[in-house]
């Protein structure tokens, strides 16, 4: 099966860097300039990450319900079971195969949103669920700061893991 | 648990339905307007920057990219107006100018036939940062003579004479970074080498003890609020402003970046003395001579402000505007200063000391508001297509989960 959108962001990489970047180099203008390069920076990440998005949006939803799991333990039994329906659905999500980026993207939105509503409500319960949502941030920003490593922003960059070794917790 | 934290919450579960909230985003009502005002109170002027920002998406549409010509027009309208008598103008181009601002270069002729190179500095119509042409005016005028900055000219603060408001300055000579170096966005992790290194790191250094030991109580600096000493208001304004930012712009929810809110809700360090604060202070903002190795101008003095000076600190420390040096070992501070050296040198030089408390408020502060700048606004001004930079934009946007693992790695020490 040809893969159209790779091969057309392989070929809009080859125009930028072929064509079109040297001929505003060579221009006087600086702003066109600096486009074209951020421009070509950004065809060239899309484009290693193009067959990883869905990859990267199962381990944020993933990341996410297990997050929730944990902060349930935590707080009052009616938050614990609006959490609970939250998580439900959102493994339900995971186990479908159909399940594409957006879907995914779309629960891992809603399941972000109910627990940043408990850290801004709890009150006694606040210092643990704080715990476990700070320990439990730091596999998914490492995830995140190895998908996005081919942006060269990283100051540590060594320390990063390549996205490939991350794969879903059971 | 704070009412505005409460309120917050309220909001943001109108009608239950993110897209509602999304779209409020987009086309803010006064009712959202005046929520956010109300619940994170802020500097008179940054409030009046931030309401106007969210008056204006609702009634201004995309960025439109204004041609040489047209610049040049409404420049010699202005100036008509502002220089009067003969006068001509030359060289028009455009100049980089970071993330946020719009740079347009000219040399101004007058009667007498001086020759004078300046640069526009004008906002696009919602720019990254929403602030204040009159405070940049002010600051840099204030600064000249402290540390070397372009002379001032003009402002034009409501955009009454160009499309949007703008500041019309000096143009400074040098460069950013080294004309052989490889491409850095915004000068981020830029490497100057070893030897450059050496010359810029030392004037680095004192420009930045010139700035904090500066007597400010004499400058005409009418649009900045004077926080009190031996108060909590600088800190306050600051963390209000940021966590009014991320409620007029965010595309979603972060919890972590709550939890980092409630500790410096919590954690408001004390100011113990009003410091001009630079906002920005880190390499990429300003020019040197290549050949002297000399500083030329501080630039981008948007985000200055009258308050703590471990903010500029805890901003310059930030790893991404690092680097490790050659032996992969030494972190350099904003990719200049050895770390172990740029406390100790920076207590040598102000006779300050350093309150590591502070330092710690404003490290989790800094992570804080450069994710919301980087997730938030990138993305509003981005997806509304309301600045020349939207590409730029959404390429800084990669840059927040290592800002956001360095937030995380100090609510690690403070929580855990």
């Amino acid at each position: 099966m040809p893969n159209y959108p790779e091969v057309t962001l392989d070929a809009m990489i080859h125009s930028m860097e072929e064509v079109i970047t040297p001929a505003v180099e060579r221009g006087d203008d600086p702003v066109a300039v600096d486009h074209a390069r951020i421009l070509l920076a950004q065809l060239r990440f899309q484009l290693a990450r193009a067959a990883h998005w869905r990859q990267r949006a199962r381990l944020e939803l993933t990341a996410y319900t297990e997050m929730a799991v944990a902060v349930s333990d935590h707080v009052s039994p009616t938050v614990a079971s609006n959490l609970a329906e939250i998580v439900a659905r959102g493994r339900v999500i995971l186990a479908d195969p159909r399940s594409d980026a957006e879907q995914l993207e779309r629960h891992t939105g809603n399941i972000r949103r109910a627990l940043s509503a408990v850290v801004r409500i709890a009150s006694t319960e606040y210092p643990a669920v704080a715990h476990t949502i700070v320990s439990h941030s730091r596999p998914v920003v490492e995830m995140q700061r190895s998908f996005y490593a081919p942006m060269g922003w990283d100051a540590d960059a060594l320390s990063v893991r390549p996205f490939e070794e991350f794969s879903e917790s059971p | 648990m704070s009412t505005v934290i409460k309120a917050v919450d309220a909001i943001d579960f109108l009608d239950g339905e993110s897209l509602h909230v999304s779209q409020l985003r987009d086309r803010p009502s006064e009712e959202f307007i005046e929520f956010v005002r109300d619940a994170f109170p802020t500097e008179r002027e940054y409030d009046s920057m931030l309401t106007r920002k969210l008056r204006r998406r609702s009634s201004t549409g995309r960025h439109v990219q204004y041609d040489l010509g047209e610049m040049s027009g409404f420049l010699s309208v202005f100036l008509q107006h502002h220089q009067g008598g003969d006068f001509s103008i030359s060289d028009e181009r455009w100049l980089l100018g970071g993330a946020s601002k719009i740079q347009f270069g000219f040399t101004l002729h007058r009667a007498d036939g001086t020759p004078t190179r300046m640069v526009i500095r004008m906002e696009p119509r919602e720019s990254l940062n929403a602030t204040s042409r009159n405070r940049e005016f002010e600051l840099l005028t204030a600064m000249r003579g402290v540390v070397p900055v372009p002379d001032t000219y003009w402002v034009d603060a409501d955009g009454e004479w160009f499309p949007e408001p703008a500041l019309i300055y000096a143009f400074a000579e040098g460069v950013s970074r080294p004309t052989d170096s490889a491409f850095r966005v915004s000068g981020a992790g830029q490497n100057f080498g070893p030897t450059l290194r050496a010359r810029l790191a030392e004037q680095f250094m004192e420009h930045l003890a010139l700035i904090h030991t500066y007597d400010w109580s004499s400058a005409k600096l009418p649009s900045f609020t004077i926080p009190r000493a031996a108060s909590t208001d600088s800190a306050l304004w600051q963390l209000n402003r940021a966590r009014r930012v991320w409620e007029e712009d965010k595309g979603e929810d972060l919890p972590y970046l709550d939890v980092a809110a409630r500790w410096l809700e919590d954690n408001l360090p004390v100011l113990d003395n009003p410091s001009v604060v630079h906002g920005d202070y880190r390499a990429g903002n300003f020019l040197f001579n290549e050949n002297t190795q000399q500083i030329t101008a501080w630039l981008d003095w948007e985000r200055g402000y009258i308050g703590d000076r471990h903010r500029d600190l805890a901003w310059t420390l930030t790893r991404s505007f690092g680097h490790l040096a050659e032996d992969q070992k030494t972190f350099l501070v904003s990719g200049l200063v050895p770390l172990p050296d740029f406390l100790p040198w920076y207590e040598s030089l102000t006779g300050l000391a350093v309150d590591h408390d502070a330092l710690r408020f404003y490290r989790v502060f800094d992570a804080y508001q450069l994710v919301v700048s980087n997730l938030a606004s990138s993305y509003r001004v981005a997806k509304n297509g309301r600045s020349h930079q939207d590409a730029l934009l959404m390429w800084t946007h990669g840059v927040s989960s290592s800002i956001a693992s360095d937030l995380l790695t100090i609510l690690d020490e403070e929580i855990l």
